[in-house]
């Protein structure tokens, strides 16, 4: 328990019930532009509806009377890599650059259920956890990853995502797969890359 | 930018301010020793993290005081699905914990908006912390794949070198 970390829990629950124009779906709440909000909403019934891990981390949090979570849907939010741990800010620019599924020539490739599933646990962790840093949250958020990966049948357990020194993310698994999305200068995805195995 | 900081700066403000004012008085009324001003380091904040302090001085592969050399290049966003870092590189001063026998450590510490050690509206690190030349006790760990050094908390890896933060971090060493 201190400043640093038991300031962002107090900011969430404040900001969850100070957004303007937020709208709450139960204890998960959305702000930004209407089109944004929808279109975040819309990737999550569609996780719902594809992965039953998903929909049970989803549910829980929606049923949830102790905590809330508030993301930030926004679209091209220069300094956010599909979102930001202590803000909330989560980019459906970046997420519509993730595949749905995994291109047939890469069954083990990240997934946008993957993605969001992330920093859905990651912040539930967090919000059960005041004042857990961003690792051991991050720890959560990879763990859920790999629940979305194990439904799917897709090899490889998540390592983690690091921006290497010269911008680019690397996604490691531990059965040799890499993956590197490249940036441009607002940290937008622009493209995406596989490498390793399978 | 959607998030409600970007839309009424002066609410977001207030709502940080009220955040950090509720979070402190949370941390202080939680504390064992009756109040940050009365704990072993020489800042409120430092004190209120004192339990985090514990941790990592136990976990770390090495404690060191050193001095900022040099800050490499930020990362091009916050943590969050990936984990950003940023290198910074100092002179050892000295050894507290661990074995160091270089010089000179690099260590990429992580990047988390809004955390203590970062910038305050940009990706980075906060530079008044890690200005050149700036005296620093760190703690850092071998990172995973064994390349060199990291830290593991956002807040508290590197605290002021002053003579009581360094007696109070040496009265946690074993």
């Amino acid at each position: 328990m201190y400043g640093g970390r038991g300031m962002r829990a107090a900011l969430v629950v404040a900001a969850a019930v100070t957004v303007a124009g937020g709208v709450a779906v139960a204890r998960i709440a959305l702000g930004g532009a209407e089109a944004d909000r929808s279109a975040l909403q819309a990737m999550f019934d569609a996780c719902k509806a594809e992965s039953a891990p998903f929909r049970d981390e989803y549910d829980s949090m929606a049923g949830c009377t102790t905590a809330t979570a508030t993301f930030n849907a926004g679209r091209g939010q220069a300094k956010t890599l599909v979102d930001s741990f202590s803000t909330g800010n989560v980019d459906v620019g970046d997420l519509e650059q993730i595949p749905s599924s995994p291109p047939a020539e890469h069954p083990g490739a990240t997934t946008r259920c993957q993605v969001i599933k992330h920093f859905l646990a990651e912040y539930m962790y967090r919000a059960h956890h005041p004042g857990a840093e961003f690792e051991e949250c991050h720890k959560a958020g990879i763990q859920g990853e790999n629940e979305i990966r194990n439904a799917r049948g897709q090899a490889g357990r998540a390592n983690g995502a690091t921006i290497d020194a010269s911008g680019r993310v690397v996604i490691s698994y531990d059965d040799g797969q890499t993956e590197t999305w490249t940036l441009d200068a607002t940290a937008n995805i622009t493209g995406i890359s596989y490498g390793g195995a399978p | 930018m959607n998030a409600p900081s970007s839309r009424n700066p002066v609410l977001s403000r207030g709502l940080v301010r009220l955040g950090t004012a509720l979070a402190l008085a949370a941390t202080l009324a939680a504390c064992d020793d009756g109040g940050a001003s009365a704990g072993p380091f020489d800042s409120a904040e430092l004190n209120a993290g004192r339990t985090r302090i514990v941790d990592l001085a136990g976990s770390a592969s090495v404690v060191f005081a050193g001095s900022v050399r040099s800050v490499g290049t930020a990362p091009a966003s916050w943590s969050g699905f990936a984990a950003a870092r940023q290198t910074v590189d100092y002179d050892v001063t000295a050894v507290l914990a661990g074995a160091h026998a270089d010089p000179t450590i690099a260590v990429a510490h992580l990047v988390v908006e809004d955390s203590r050690q970062a910038a305050s509206d940009t990706p980075g690190l906060d530079p008044t912390l890690f200005a050149i030349g700036s005296a620093l006790i760190v703690f850092a760990r071998q990172s995973v794949d064994g390349s060199g050094f990291e830290d593991a908390s956002e807040n508290f890896s590197a605290i002021p070198d002053t003579p009581r933060n360094r007696e109070a971090v040496q009265s946690l060493l074993p």
